[in-house]
């Protein structure tokens, strides 16, 4: 009795492993992002200084788009 | 019909110059005023401000008034700066390096910019949590207490809180070339409190920080 492994093989192909790292280092980063985000936020009650918190706030809010959007770029080019 | 009472003409002259003066002085009140509300304004970058506007912190009471506002001295953001600096021009060297390429082998050029773009995005990233630990580790005295705010490495945060008169001992250490030649040092503050020991790290100006405490723990509010 014998398998096919032929699709396995192509599985294999040389950056498999390069894209699945990429990607889920990518996603770890998107969580990441969120924790700041999170943390922002409750700083921001705990210490409220005008227009500098909102913008604190507003910068993070970039930031976790960019790395979703870098995410989202990941899984469909590579 | 003999008049009674003559009024003096006005003297155009005099009158112009009283209100030339009027308007200097309303305009130089105006600016002494804006002037004292920019000063007053804590910004972003403030790291020492006596008597803050546009701050309150979380349980602040109705009638309590914020003395003085601290953060670390803006020079100990100076490394991660550096070290923010040196990787943004790293992949210049890696293009002159590597003949072409950030790289020291072949890539697909979608990997290529998913790497580099991920490159830059985490040392913006390191940046920003290197700016929000300096940024949110923050000092507040108050009328009635101390508030000591600590948050480090994005996961920590400590809201230290201690009443004026649990206060016994303040005193301050400033060594070193860097801190004396831009002003700044540690501040300790003893407590009869929970938390025995309050420690604004590397605040600017430390004499008048305690200067500042030892006048509202004698109940002087007028600390300027």
């Amino acid at each position: 009795m014998s398998f096919d492994v032929s699709y396995l093989m192509d599985a294999l192909k040389p950056f498999v492993f390069f894209k699945i790292g990429i990607v889920s280092l990518i996603f770890l980063f998107v969580i990441f992002q969120i924790i700041i985000l999170n943390q922002v936020i409750t700083m921001n009650k705990t210490l409220i200084q005008k227009q500098s918190s909102e913008g604190l706030k507003i910068f993070s809010y970039i930031l976790l788009l960019l790395t979703i959007s870098l995410f989202l770029i990941a899984l469909a080019i590579l | 019909m003999v008049d009674i009472f003559i009024a003096p003409k006005k003297n155009k002259i005099t009158e112009i110059s009283v209100n030339k003066v009027k308007k200097k002085i309303i305009k130089n009140n105006n600016s002494e005023f804006s002037k004292t509300v920019y000063k007053k304004n804590v910004n972003i970058l403030t790291s020492f401000k006596l008597k803050p506007e546009g701050i309150s912190f979380r349980d602040q009471g109705a009638d309590e008034k914020i003395f003085l506002f601290l953060r670390s001295h803006l020079v100990t953001n100076v490394p991660w700066v550096i070290t923010v600096f040196i990787f943004s021009i790293l992949p210049i060297f890696g293009f002159i390096l590597f003949n072409n390429s950030f790289v020291p082998f072949t890539l697909p050029l979608s990997y290529v910019f998913v790497l580099f773009t991920f490159y830059y995005l985490a040392i913006i990233s390191f940046a920003f949590i290197s700016f929000l630990n300096w940024f949110y580790n923050t000092s507040l005295v108050t009328d009635e207490r101390i508030v000591d705010i600590d948050f480090s490495d994005i996961i920590y945060h400590d809201v230290a809180i201690t009443k004026l008169n649990l206060i016994e001992d303040v005193d301050y250490i400033q060594t070193g070339f860097i801190r004396s030649f831009f002003n700044y040092g540690d501040v300790f503050i003893q407590t009869a409190g929970e938390k025995m020991n309050f420690d604004f790290l590397a605040a600017p100006h430390p004499e008048k920080v305690i200067d500042v405490v030892q006048n509202l723990m004698g109940g002087d509010k007028d600390v300027i």
